[in-house]
């Protein structure tokens, strides 16, 4: 009978709960209804839908395994993004009262198909680097999205080097894409086989929804695309910092003083170098978050075992989601370049788990993309705490995930990373706080000690080790900060001195009153 | 014997319960630290970061933040929008995975309490008017209310009801600053975990691993990111994946949560991605004319560029930013040793070597030092001009991100308008306001203040020369 009522209340809780939250978020958005009251593009939908339907009829109602094969490739992928660009620039341009020519269309497919074949250059390079390297050092390979991860580090870190020396320029650049691409030549033609020609691995998986859903996604990524290939970059955060730091790299042909670390505007800022075109580093940017898809592809396909119609699905809402399509399209950060390193880190970190004995090269492996990823953001301090947490949960059980949680807390609050956030001073107890939190965990660390001394070594060697080299990555960072600020305080050597000219009342005041002495 | 196997748990417990009972006593023994002071008001983090988070009482503004973050309460727009999908269905997943009853009831009863404090600091709109969630009554009096306004101002009073309960517990302990808020997220987060932990223990490794990097992962976000969205792309990825794994988990299963669950999915998320597209389509902005509302699905300068119409980007700045744009720009890139001093804006991208020329006031913390101290416009040049400034840009949508209930960067922001009014010693040498003169058809692109001039299309930016 308890059990009836219970059922009965979760049904009322839910019917209440999703109801009101769906109306509620429907009033605090009033500009998606104001989309649909404003929506001018029937012809450009119907468009879409024609295609749709075709394609569809072509591909999943007629069901012949050769056209599928061919459907579902990079291919075909990227042409029916160029198919979806060229209707968005003609269903706009009644708008503005033009009609766009037929030489109007070949400038845009050829200025796309050039900036589709450099980055796919500079890619294969990414990947021959990052494939060598694994197998070589690692003994790995057989992972796409772990490939160009390392590829990444690999390259990027090169960028470092020629950039200390202020020697970024196009024929250096040029040469560390060319080189890998001579000399690993079948891993290149592999890799672009792969990217183009391949089909995805459960292609004849993909049902009727399945197939909307991939649709919708293509569609949502042509209009970001079209929309990111502007005559300047837009969006506050994009010229004030990202696209800023690119643009004054390439500028200054190195690296640049001040600012936090910087690995994915120096990738981006190849496009600077190579094309003399902003348009390139933003879509190296925006590629950015098609490598999140392959990754979170390949996460959820080999480790959730979700069929390829779920991933399509997680794909799509995910790209629709406003918050994502501002970032993709309007104001360019380097957040899904962070968001792949994470993905592939914690694709990577759940193998490392499931494994009885792992090597130790694999936590170098992971320890390394960490390092890297703090290189990119700082933020990503939230999931190396994950990780540890995580670690020490599995391994050592409820007591370690309390300890390592409150020791984890604790560090963070004693190292103040809550000050970034402006909250700290409101958190009037926070200088006792902290050192409680970290007690519970030095406790429960000493308990381990004297029960289970052989997991705690086993867990502490983790750690440590984890810790020390997710450091090493940041190093050359730390070295350009103390070059440039010959500061030793924790916080200048990780962030860096902030941009701009330094002043402040004081110094401005004083000058001033030294101009009236004069 | 047993008692050995808890010392753990116990020792955390009583360290938790010494770290709450230290801060009840000084929220007890120093109730008046809890009110910010005139100082912190103004602080410039308070105004940029803290607008995601809200400036309610400290301890609400965490336990509503997953709501703030969905329903976007704090700070409105496509930016800050991750959708309804994860605070409508996560809780709801929760419930669904727990077996006991007792366990079911206590969480539907924590997830209430929580709708209730996060309700408490809403509000509706109507017919694009903020009412207030502590006056939710009054739409009933209003003319133009639909069904939702209706539905919510309902379930607004009621839950508000509920909150005249729970309120002392939060308004005795919490304020602009506390003690106890640290103490009771951080016991929060290790009962949540401990709990995720138990209950998927003896599940698949994959489900125990996922729970554990979400929950954590979600911790460090919720506790340090002041409610930025793109902080935590990684988490909203993993939450969304979780949901999917559920519900093709639950594809068999037909008892009435489960079918509830996956139709009310199933119909959700169809909504959801016809609102992304056509969003995305339309592309409504704020600022345009309502005639070309729906319009913008790309700009007209990215039309022009891609089709090779315009290929010269000085004539496209001077068409589409504002007319002269490429030549301020160029008199400004003329001499590398100029100091820029610039309050918002994103120009900082088309200014050469901005790095080690540009001085970032945002929050116009530094120019109200300068006002509080000489209120002279042309003393205020003069020092300026002393520090090698030649040029002040001003973001003229600087108010629009103020949502401290003190206004304080309005204030701020009024002064430097103050400044730059009638003053000999700078000139406006390029902006995107356009204006028109009372009683003429002539439009320009100026920033006046004077009752004889009408804003036509309010701008973004002013680029001054000091002389």
């Amino acid at each position: 009978m308890s059990r009836k009522i219970t059922n009965a209340a979760v049904i009322a809780f839910t019917l209440f709960w999703v109801i009101f939250i769906f109306f509620d978020y429907i009033d605090k958005h009033p500009y998606h209804i104001k989309a649909f009251e404003s929506f001018k593009y029937f012809n450009l939908f119907l468009l879409f839908q024609l295609l749709g339907l075709f394609l569809f009829v072509g591909v999943q109602f007629v069901n012949v395994d050769k056209i599928k094969r061919k459907f579902y490739t990079g291919f075909s992928l990227l042409g029916i993004n160029i198919l979806i660009c060229l209707s968005i620039i003609h269903a706009f341009d009644d708008y503005i009262g033009l009609e766009t020519s037929f030489k109007g269309s070949l400038y845009f497919i050829g200025r796309i198909v050039s900036y589709v074949g450099v980055i796919l250059s500079m890619f294969t390079a990414v990947y021959v680097l990052g494939k060598e390297s694994l197998i070589r050092f690692f003994g790995k390979g057989n992972s796409f999205s772990l490939c160009l991860a390392i590829g990444l580090v690999v390259f990027i870190l090169l960028l470092f080097c020629i950039g200390a020396i202020h020697q970024l320029t196009i024929i250096p650049l040029t040469l560390l894409i060319a080189i890998p691409i001579v000399v690993f030549y079948k891993q290149s033609f592999g890799f672009l086989k792969t990217v183009l020609f391949t089909p995805f691995k459960d292609y004849k998986q993909v049902n009727y929804w399945g197939y909307i859903a991939f649709y919708i996604l293509i569609i949502a990524l042509g209009i970001n695309l079209l929309s990111v290939l502007s005559p300047y970059p837009y969006g506050f955060d994009a010229r004030n910092y990202y696209l800023n730091v690119t643009q004054l790299i390439s500028q200054n042909h190195g690296l640049v003083t001040g600012f936090q670390p910087y690995n994915w505007q120096l990738f981006m800022s190849s496009g600077f170098i190579i094309l003399d075109s902003h348009e390139m580093a933003i879509l190296l940017s925006f590629s950015a978050f098609i490598l999140s898809l392959i990754a979170i592809n390949e996460f959820s396909r080999k480790i959730f075992k979700l069929d390829i119609n779920y991933r399509f699905l997680l794909m799509c809402i995910f790209t629709v989601t406003p918050a994502i399509y501002n970032q993709l399209s309007i104001d360019v950060k380097i957040d899904f370049a962070l968001l792949f390193f994470q993905i592939v880190i914690v694709h990577q970190f759940f193998k490392y788990l499931g494994e009885e004995d792992p090597k130790i090269s694999f936590l170098v492996l992971i320890s390394l993309l960490s390092g890297f990823a703090l290189g990119i953001k700082f933020t990503h301090l939230y999931l190396i705490a994950t990780l540890v947490i995580v670690y020490w949960s599995v391994k050592a059980g409820a007591i370690g995930l309390l300890a390592s949680s409150s020791i984890s807390i604790g560090v963070f609050l004693i190292a103040k990373i809550d000050e970034v956030g402006g909250l700290r001073q409101a958190h009037l107890g926070v200088d006792f706080v902290q050192w409680i939190i970290a007690g519970i965990g030095i406790g429960l660390v000493i308990y381990f000690f004297f029960t289970q001394r052989q997991k705690l070594l086993k867990i502490v060697k983790f750690s440590l080790l984890f810790a020390v080299l997710t450091s090493l990555p940041v190093m050359p960072w730390v070295a350009k900060n103390f070059v440039e600020t010959k500061s030793l305080s924790p916080k200048t050597l990780l962030m860096g001195e902030q941009p701009g000219f330094k002043t402040s009342f004081r110094k401005m005041d004083a000058l001033y009153k030294k101009t009236i002495s004069e | 014997m047993k008692i050995k196997k808890y010392i753990p748990i116990i020792f955390a417990i009583a360290l938790l319960a010494t770290s709450l009972g230290i801060s009840v006593y000084y929220t007890f023994s120093d109730q008046a630290s809890m009110s910010l002071d005139d100082v912190s008001m103004t602080d410039t983090r308070r105004e940029e970061i803290q607008r995601y988070f809200g400036y309610e009482p400290l301890l609400s503004r965490y336990l509503t933040l997953p709501y703030d973050v969905s329903i976007n309460t704090n700070q409105q727009g496509s930016f800050v929008d991750i959708g309804y999908l994860y605070l409508a269905f996560l809780p709801i997943l929760l419930i669904g995975i727990l077996y006991r009853s007792f366990i079911k009831w206590i969480a539907m009863i924590v997830l209430f309490g929580l709708l209730v404090i996060s309700v408490k600091n809403s509000f509706i709109f109507v017919d694009n008017i903020r009412i207030d969630s502590s006056v939710a009554s009054e739409i009933f009096d209003l003319p133009k209310v639909n069904f939702v306004d209706l539905f919510l101002a309902y379930c607004y009073i009621g839950l508000n009801h509920v909150h005249t309960i729970i309120a002392p517990l939060v308004d005795n302990f919490s304020g602009d600053q506390d003690y106890i808020t640290y103490p009771i997220i951080i016991a929060g987060f290790f009962i949540f975990l401990y709990s995720l932990y138990q209950f998927n223990a003896s599940a698949k490794r994959r489900d125990l691993y996922i729970a554990l990097v979400a929950a954590s992962y979600g911790f460090f976000f919720f506790a340090f990111s002041s409610g930025i969205i793109w902080y935590g792309y990684l988490l909203f990825l993993l939450l969304m994946l979780c949901i999917l794994y559920y519900v093709k988990k639950i594809e068999d299963k037909n008892d009435a949560h489960g079918i509830l669950f996956k139709l009310s999915f199933i119909i959700l998320v169809i909504v959801w991605v016809v609102f992304g597209l056509v969003s995305r389509i339309s592309n409504i902005q704020a600022k345009l004319p309502e005639e070309h509302q729906g319009k913008a699905v790309i700009s007209p300068d990215i039309y022009h560029f891609n089709t090779g119409s315009i290929t010269s980007i000085s004539e496209l700045q001077d068409k589409f930013i504002s007319p002269g744009f490429s030549d301020a720009m160029r008199k400004i890139n003329s001499d590398l040793d100029t100091k820029i001093f610039k309050i918002g804006t994103g120009l900082t991208y088309f200014i050469k070597q901005n790095h080690e020329r540009v001085i970032y006031d945002n929050q116009l913390g530094l120019f109200s030092q300068i006002v509080n101290n000489y209120n002279n416009k042309y003393v205020i040049s003069d020092l300026l001009k002393a520090s090698g400034i030649k040029y002040l840009i001003i973001d003229l949508n600087t108010p629009s991100i103020d949502n401290t209930p003190e206004r304080t960067l309005t204030r701020k922001f009024l002064q430097i308008l103050a400044y730059v009014d009638n003053n000999d010693s700078i000139r406006l040498i390029c902006t995107d306001n356009l204006e028109q003169q009372e009683g003429t058809k002539d439009v320009t692109y100026s920033l006046s203040d004077s009752d004889t001039v009408i804003t036509v299309r309010p701008g973004n930016f002013a680029i001054y020369e000091i002389n």
